[in-house]
């Protein structure tokens, strides 16, 4: 049934998938950084070039990931034929995705600004 | 254009009599019985009121103290629990009670329903949170209020540090009031999604529901977080279980995680629902549709998704890292874009149209400039190195009020001016109006704004007193004069109430002065709207000019009742597709007499009572069985007309059913519960691997304890859904077949949980020794908590059964209990992998 | 004295200046705002139409917070990492906080113990010098603000702040995050010098305590050790060995007395040892108003003799 639970929460995801990778990698890069650089003064759990590794390829992913997303829907969009509802989420998941990327982005400067395990 | 009639108008009047007869308000003093969402909605905003009321006058009495350097006016003690109660009741008994409470008032009518989805839950939140509220304000009197600070950081607030009973006020009593909240979250979000006008799909909804929305899912993602670290801070506080403690292996900032995990998503509870507001009052006021609808959905959602990946910048100044907290300052900066996008809508909006400033429009131009100035102010302290300085100075202060004040209470007030005319038979004074919103912006920047000064002059938070030659005084003073200008505007704003404000609930309010274009101004009772309108447009009033007229003679659906009682319609979620009719319940004791024996029963828990506060456990659920045995109650008859040959059921069961959505909400809230667990978990680990046991050589117990454990949590899950495939069946024994699943499932669960606690115990693992122990056990206690509430459930189920009140068709109980059984199991499951083989990957 | 805003050294210097472009940035910002809002109302139909666009909405909702807060946002990583990763320091000091005082040890080089001092911290001009912030019993934040941002205290870990005075003075800092009690009360003082005039003071600290000069000091030493005193304060030299307290054995030589609240002379002294609770309610140490007048006077004299 189009209007199932099923479909409802498959509509939601879809539209949030952008702000959901963003939150995937902002999730990786910290938590990457917390057990790789110290507390000044203590031993780490994992290296700094770890950090930097996880760092650099989960941006990657995740902007890849979202790219991905946008053209996808973009395309859905252009194709029309599509009732007001459904464009609707189209819209909304392409502006959401662009919104991750920024995020996405700006998350990933720190890494690049500084070096890996200032302390 | 009209929207044709469903059937035939004038419909009969015996109709209308018996839907004001179903609907009857209970008379005279029993009138505390009702659950009806228009009771229970005035009921909460005056709470709500209350305590702002309060809270504002701890905040004149902090005041006063600062007018002079070194004044004696309140104790350091007085005055340390006057800051500590103002935030926590600004926080948790005003703000977001305020916030919900207009939604429970303002969403049914808003989306053309008759209540909300479960009446007697709201009624309860409220009583639980206003007879909760009122005990914990009354810890001022008797001197045991909390002097923790609002946020109540440990080691400050462990046993060592504060002695004596006034934290655990805090922590009892605020982590019961959550509950409260977490009840509103559930009915809005399945209000919201499953009962509205008929084709009002997600496109046409209007944004305060989409605001409403975006609030409802912050609440439950968020809330369990603080949920769980006021029961670790209760657990170190009474029984001496180390989580905040370094000594033993716990960390401080464990409890700071916990808390601005929660506390950031927080203060977008608080302002989203007031940005709802803004967007439904400006287009009228300005009368025109809102400027850029997409856009401005858009930026909810991404302010909701932002407000949960920023709270870290609450810690800036902690030791974390650098690189660490930059992540949380980029991320900080993202949440200026959907804010400007709002604010650009909302100018958008005004340029569109032609504003007409009545005192609603004053209020939100007030909200324009001071919650702009706030935002930019946050953007400044999203910056580590600038909030370096200013962390924890009056600097904050000020950027927490501005965002605070100006982007909820300035809202808020405009849209007590806005809506009144729904809930008053006279419209509020639009002169009194006026001198209300001009003292409250004066006042409001005069106090507030030179408080930016005063941080960066070197002011820090929460002192209760300051030296005279440091050059704060004057500043100080500018502000308490202003506070006392905002302490005018508000008592003006009372009389303004006491004066005009005459509650109605059925003669029908002021009409619709502002010509507003959404559903709630179509003449409203306590069943709602008389029919219910379909809806094609998402200003339904100016797109059809006759809407109002057609809705009160009857003309659309559900225009009298087809059950005999009580009924709303329920919808499907994208495109609101009507789907079954909902049948709900009229007044009643046991909500109220729930709530209060849950109320009194974390009160008597803070004094350390235990006895007592069993036996009002066992009170509250005795009541939640009352309450709930008239639920459930399967089809009326045979599927309705509902309007116009539109026939559908009158009940529903499975993923249709609004009990279903209301469950899978709970089981994300006892999700993130659990997940908030496991992060506490893994955080302490990161922090003291010193006390696992790879070093302390503390022994694991044997694998015939999990495994077991586990082997029992999977046969009760499948004893649960034999029984589930026997009640689908209509076999003779089939009866037999679904007694025995529950019961099986039952002790199995039981054994379960008992194997995993047993298995512990045996290892000779004490909660006491350090913060691993102490994990370990709260987990279990954790998953030993839902095992009593399943255990209830499943007895609660079986007695259904036992009385012939389950069946293929009347089954809501057995599928809740079903659901959440599944989910304890998954947990336990989940817990067993965490406690049994984290320890050995991770080392 | 206690200003964001009056910057003495590099790791104040340039939060400063990020301050003032945020404050007239923010101000354009502003105003531009509450510009738009009053073309949207009162304006003419051409601005009203440019302002009600969609396209308008997002470039300047989204856009311009976009470009702007990309520049700012790099450049405050800057600033920050700039302000993590200076030259090596020239000193070490670790500070632990207690309620409601601040215990002050010098390091030497290669991280012995050197002296013990509390409440105010001296350091040289032109160097930087590291803070080494714990606590000793809940969380606590050391802040001076002429000097550098703030950094907590907490229990269980050590944080190291850079602070750095570029021109000779006395700087007031107090206690950031609230501690309970007399929170409002918990001060101190970070007073820079010279170089020469810091190991000028550096060496008197190493040494003992000076013997009392005069009868009175004398008298006043005898009341000290006579009357507990000697339980929760160190004094070097003599058989008072107490660290519950803040270590006097120079507490003379210091400006400030009750953790940075009081200037500190004969009379002060008097009266805070005589009503210490009443000055700071709540503090660890009692007031010793039974102590005979001249007593009290005594023992203050003899204190402030200890420089």
């Amino acid at each position: 049934m189009r209007d199932s639970a099923r479909a409802f929460l498959w509509e939601m995801l879809e539209m949030t998938s952008g702000p959901i990778v963003w939150f995937g990698h902002l999730v990786l890069v910290y938590g990457a950084t917390s057990l790789g650089c110290s507390r000044q003064g203590e031993a780490t759990l994992i290296g700094s070039e770890v950090v930097t590794g996880v760092t650099v390829v989960s941006t990657l992913l995740a902007l890849g990931g979202s790219a991905w997303l946008i053209a996808h829907h973009a395309r859905d969009l252009a194709e029309q034929g599509d009732s007001e509802a459904r464009s609707f989420v189209d819209r909304v998941t392409i502006a959401l995705g662009a919104f991750a990327v920024i995020g996405i982005v700006w998350t990933a400067l720190p890494a690049l600004i500084g070096p890996a395990c200032p302390t | 254009m009209t929207l044709p009639a469903l059937h035939e108008v004038p419909r009969p009047e015996t109709e209308h009599d018996k839907l004001r007869e179903i609907w009857r308000p209970p008379s005279g003093l029993r009138f505390i019985t009702a659950v009806n969402n228009t009771y229970i909605g005035i009921f909460y905003v005056g709470a709500a009121l209350l305590f702002f009321l309060l809270a504002g006058l701890l905040a004149l009495g902090m005041r006063t103290q600062l007018l002079f350097a070194e004044n004696e006016f309140l104790s350091q003690e007085a005055y340390n629990q006057f800051f500590t109660m103002h935030g926590t009741i600004m926080m948790f008994l005003f703000a977001v009670p305020a916030v919900e409470a207009m939604g429970v008032f303002l969403l049914p009518p808003m989306l053309a329903a008759r209540d909300l989805p479960f009446p007697r839950l709201s009624a309860y939140a409220f009583w639980a949170y206003f007879v909760g509220g009122l005990i914990f304000f009354g810890s001022l009197f008797f001197g045991l209020a909390p002097r923790g600070g609002w946020f109540m950081y440990p080691p400050l607030t462990s046993t060592q540090y504060s002695p004596g009973i006034s934290a655990d006020f805090w922590l009892l009593g605020i982590g019961f009031i959550e509950i409260s909240a977490i009840a509103g979250a559930v009915e809005i979000l399945v209000g919201v999604l499953r009962t509205r006008a008929p084709g009002m799909s997600l496109d046409k909804l209007p944004i305060y529901a989409w605001a409403m929305l975006v609030f409802a899912t912050l609440i439950v993602l968020a809330f369990p977080a603080i949920i769980l670290g006021t029961a670790l801070l209760e657990l170190e506080r009474a029984f001496g279980w180390p989580f905040f403690d370094a000594a033993r292996g716990g960390d401080p900032l464990l409890w700071q995680h916990l808390f601005w995990f929660f506390g950031h998503p927080e203060v977008y509870i608080i302002f989203l629902p007031a940005a709802g507001f803004v967007s439904m009052i400006l287009p009228t006021m300005a009368g025109v549709p809102l400027a850029g609808y997409r856009l401005v959905v858009i930026a909810l959602l991404a302010t909701g998704f932002t407000a949960m990946g920023v709270w870290v910048h609450h810690m800036f100044a902690t030791g974390i890292p650098s690189l660490s907290v930059s992540f949380f300052s980029a991320a900080s900066m993202a949440v200026a874009v959907p804010s400007g996008i709002q604010v650009f809508a909302w100018i958008a909006t005004l340029a569109s149209g032609r504003l007409r400033f009545h005192t609603p429009a004053l209020f939100l131009l007030g909200f324009l400039f001071i919650f702009t100035l706030g935002g930019l102010t946050g953007v400044m302290v999203g910056l580590v190195p600038f909030d370096w300085q200013v962390h924890d100075t009056y600097f904050i202060v000020a950027h927490f009020h501005y965002v605070l004040i100006g982007g909820m209470v300035f809202p808020l007030f405009a849209a007590f001016y806005y809506w009144a005319p729904i809930a008053s038979i006279r419209p509020l004074s639009e002169r009194l109006g006026r001198w209300v919103f001009g003292l409250l912006f004066v006042g409001f920047n005069v106090a507030f704004f030179p408080m930016h000064i005063t941080g960066l002059l070197g002011m820090p938070r929460r002192v209760w007193t300051y030296p005279a030659d440091v050059g704060w005084e004057g500043l100080n003073q500018l502000s308490t004069a202003g506070a006392y200008l905002i302490a005018a505007a508000v008592l003006l704003f009372l009389i303004d109430v006491l004066r005009n404000f005459r509650l109605t609930t059925d003669k029908g309010g002021a009409g619709n002065v502002w010509n507003a274009g959404t559903l709630e101004w179509i003449e409203n009772s306590t069943y709602g709207v008389r029919s219910i309108p379909p809806v094609d447009a998402r200003e339904p009033l100016w797109a059809h000019r006759d809407l109002r007229e057609l809705t009160e003679a009857g003309a659309y659906f559900l225009p009298g009742s087809v059950t005999g009682g009580r009924e709303t319609l329920v919808t499907s979620p994208l495109e609101g597709r009507p789907q079954f009719v909902l049948q709900l319940p009229g007044p009643g004791w046991s909500p109220l007499l729930a709530a209060v024996a849950t109320a009194l029963g974390f009160f008597m828990l803070t004094l350390k009572l235990v006895v007592p506060a069993l036996v009002l456990a066992g009170v509250t659920v005795a009541f939640l069985c009352i309450w709930l045995w008239g639920s459930d109650p399967g089809p009326a008859g045979p599927p309705a007309d509902v309007g116009g040959g539109h026939v559908v059921p009158t009940s529903a069961s499975g993923p249709l059913s609004h009990s279903w959505w209301g469950t899978v909400v709970l089981i994300v809230v006892l999700a993130m519960l659990f997940g908030a667990l496991v992060f506490s978990y893994l955080y302490l680990w990161t922090v003291s691997r010193q006390v696992w046991p790879a070093s302390t050589g503390q022994p694991l117990p044997a694998p015939f304890w999990p495994l077991a454990a586990a082997a029992a949590f999977a046969a009760s899950s499948l004893a649960m859904a034999w029984a589930n495939r026997a009640l689908g069946r209509s076999r003779p024994d089939r009866r037999a077949s679904e007694r025995v699943g529950l019961g099986l499932a039952l002790g199995l669960l039981v054994a379960a949980f008992l194997l995993e606690l047993v298995g512990q115990r045996a290892s000779g693992l004490s909660p006491t020794t350090s913060s691993y122990g102490a994990l370990v056990y709260v987990g279990i206690a954790l998953e030993g908590a839902l095992v009593l509430a399943l255990v209830v459930m499943g007895l609660y189920t079986l007695a259904r059964s036992l009385t012939g009140r389950l069946g293929p068709e009347r089954r809501a109980t057995f599928d809740n209990t079903r659901l959440l059984w599944h989910y304890g199991v998954a947990q336990g499951l989940a817990l067993l992998v965490l406690l049994h083989l984290a320890p050995l990957v991770l080392g | 004295m206690q200003s964001v805003l009056a910057p003495v050294g590099p790791y104040a210097d340039s939060t400063a200046i990020l301050s003032g472009v945020l404050f007239v940035g923010g101000t354009l910002v502003f105003l531009g705002v509450m510009v738009a809002i009053v073309l949207a109302v009162r304006s003419s139909s051409r601005a009203r139409r440019f302002l009600s666009r969609d396209t308008t909405i997002l470039a300047f909702g989204a856009g311009l917070p976009i470009v702007t807060l990309s520049a700012l946002l790099i450049w405050g990583l800057r600033i920050e990492v700039g302000l993590e990763a200076g030259p090596p320091s020239a000193l070490q000091i670790e500070v632990r906080g207690h309620q409601w005082w601040w215990h002050v040890r010098y390091l030497e080089e290669g991280g012995r113990w050197d002296f013990v001092t509390a409440n105010e911290i001296r350091i040289p001009t032109g160097v930087p010098v590291e803070l080494r912030l714990s606590s000793a019993d809940v969380i606590h934040s050391f802040w001076v603000p002429s000097l550098a941002g703030k950094l907590d205290m907490v229990p269980g870990r050590t944080n190291r702040l850079t602070v750095q005075a570029d021109e000779p003075g006395v700087f007031r800092g107090q206690c950031a995050e609230y501690c309970g009690g007399p929170h409002a009360l918990m001060a101190f003082h970070v007073v820079a010098e010279t170089p020469a005039d810091f190991e000028t003071w550096r060496e008197r600290q190493r040494r003992p305590a000076p013997e009392p000069v005069g009868e009175e000091a004398r008298r006043g030493r005898e009341v000290f050790l006579a009357s507990g005193c000697e339980v929760c304060h160190r004094v070097a030299g003599t058989p008072a060995r107490g660290t519950v307290g803040p270590d006097l054995t120079h507490v003379g030589g210091r400006l400030h007395l009750m953790s940075g609240m009081l200037r500190s002379h004969r009379g002060t002294f008097g009266g805070w040892i005589a009503s210490a609770q009443h000055l700071k309610p709540g503090n660890q140490m009692p007031s010793y108003d039974t102590l005979p007048g001249a007593d009290l006077r005594a023992l203050a004299t003899w204190l402030e003799s200890l420089e």
